[in-house]
């Protein structure tokens, strides 16, 4: 880690200790010390590993939905002008629903559990994958597209190494924009219809009135938020490195 | 014959490129078409190789593979060279064509990674890999230093001897015109005034002859800059 990150985290920390020395109630805002305090003693008594685990299992199945789903309609919408004028507009709205919506529906159509917050993940990720797909097969080198007609290649490899290869960037970056929504889209979808998941221990540790637990759970999110997105962002590194 | 142009016309926006052109490719043949930027070479070189269709006129092409070497090289970026000349046949051939225009050591890097010498060479490769009996190249050498560029052209030459195939190139370089062809078509804007020069086979021509002709080249091109 260098020192301006180590800093920064400190500085945070400083803001949230004054902050809490301000407010004097540990109801109100919990202090950063008990906080880790009670982040060490979930993972040390084990209870945050299966909340943990439901929540990455519902955001990783739900972006694997939406990225399988928007690489192929995003695929046919990219090449087709048709399907697109026909299509956008079924995009644009299912990207402007605002996910509280999502959610009055899903306890209906999917009901509490694991589904709700996965489909959750998927319908919020799906529109913002497969309009960025869709810029990517529209950016596809026309003259690459060219070269692969007058050697004639085959129609199998023209999709696999020219439009998949400049899609590619394009997936990753929707990836990266992605990986921010998803931990919150998860987390308020199990909040409001999970029984399991991290979402759902903030759920009751509101009822309980347990805010320093809150807190630590919120830091796993944030957690999960920054790793995805080093994550993401090293791997697109590499990938770009040669597309560039 | 290989392709028989006759009477073409094609327009872009409605503005004339090539007007009532006709020309035949033969057989084994290296035919130059030589002419200053601009005067559709590119186009006529497109509208042969099948890239584009003519707006008037017909176009007989008696070949079923063909090779191209662009100008803009038109690499697949995200691969290796390996991989680039890999996807127009097979890799036996790749390695094979590869090795034979020197590039091989370097055929697990990118083109990003390839110098633009190397860069022709993979493009060179890549046109040949289906054994074509056309060979259309497009300026291929013309972004390169004066070193490399003499080094590809005796390598070109080579290749056209070896393989005893059909070529067509598209120049706006008197020397290379004079380097390698058997045929020169020199040309003025839009193909409305051209010269056929036949040259004899490249193989037998000295250094003397070929800047010999290039004066001749020169001349004709500068003759049809003043009538213009």
């Amino acid at each position: 880690m260098n020192k301006g990150y180590f800093l920064s985290i400190l500085l945070l920390f400083l803001i949230w200790e004054i902050g809490y020395l301000m407010v004097g109630n540990s109801l109100l805002l919990p202090g950063p010390v008990e906080t880790i305090a009670e982040l060490i003693k979930l993972i040390n008594t084990g209870a945050l590993w299966a909340p943990l685990l439901s929540t990455v299992l519902k955001a990783m199945f739900g972006m694997m939905l939406a990225l399988l789903l928007s690489l192929s309609t995003g695929f046919l919408l990219g090449i087709s002008s048709f399907l697109y004028i026909l299509f956008r507009p079924l995009i644009l709205v299912l990207q402007a629903v605002p996910i509280v919506s999502w959610l009055a529906l899903a306890i209906l159509w999917w009901g509490v559990g694991f589904q709700s917050p996965m489909y959750i993940v998927f319908l919020t990720l799906y529109p913002i994958m497969t309009l960025n797909i869709i810029q990517g097969v529209r950016s596809v080198d026309v003259k690459l597209i060219e070269m692969a007609r007058v050697f004639s290649l085959k129609r199998r490899t023209i999709f696999k190494d020219i439009y998949l290869g400049s899609i590619l960037p394009f997936v990753f970056s929707s990836l990266k924009i992605s990986s921010g929504i998803m931990w919150k889209s998860v987390a308020v979808a199990e909040f409001m219809v999970g029984v399991t998941g991290i979402g759902r221990k903030i759920a009751d540790a509101k009822y309980f009135l347990d805010t320093k637990n809150v807190f630590a759970y919120t830091i796993v999110l944030v957690f999960l938020g920054l790793a995805s997105e080093i994550i993401f962002n090293a791997v697109s590194k590499k990938v770009f490195n040669y597309v560039s | 014959m290989l392709v028989k142009a006759e009477e073409i016309t094609k327009r872009f926006n409605g503005v004339e490129v090539i007007g009532k052109f006709s020309v035949e490719v033969i057989k084994g043949e290296f035919l130059s078409i030589l002419g200053e930027s601009g005067c559709g070479k590119t186009t006529l070189l497109k509208l042969l190789s099948g890239i584009l269709d003519p707006d008037e006129g017909t176009i007989t092409r008696n070949f079923s593979k063909q090779g191209f070497v662009f100008q803009d090289d038109r690499l697949i970026p995200w691969r290796n060279a390996f991989y680039n000349v890999k996807i127009v046949s097979d890799e036996k051939h790749a390695e094979t064509l590869l090795k034979r225009v020197g590039v091989l050591e370097h055929a697990k890097k990118h083109p990003s990674q390839l110098s633009g010498g190397m860069i022709k060479r993979v493009c060179l490769a890549r046109a040949l890999a289906l054994d074509p009996e056309i060979l259309f190249l497009d300026e291929p050498f013309s972004s390169l230093d004066i070193v490399t560029r003499m080094k590809l052209l005796k390598m070109l030459k080579n290749l056209w001897t070896e393989r005893s195939c059909t070529a067509v190139m598209v120049t706006h370089d008197p020397f290379e015109a004079a380097f390698l062809s058997t045929r020169v078509i020199v040309t003025g804007r839009n193909f409305k005034n051209y010269h056929i020069v036949k040259t004899g086979s490249p193989a037998e021509r000295n250094l003397t002859e070929v800047l010999s002709l290039q004066n001749k080249f020169i001349g004709l091109l500068e003759e049809m800059v003043s009538d213009a």
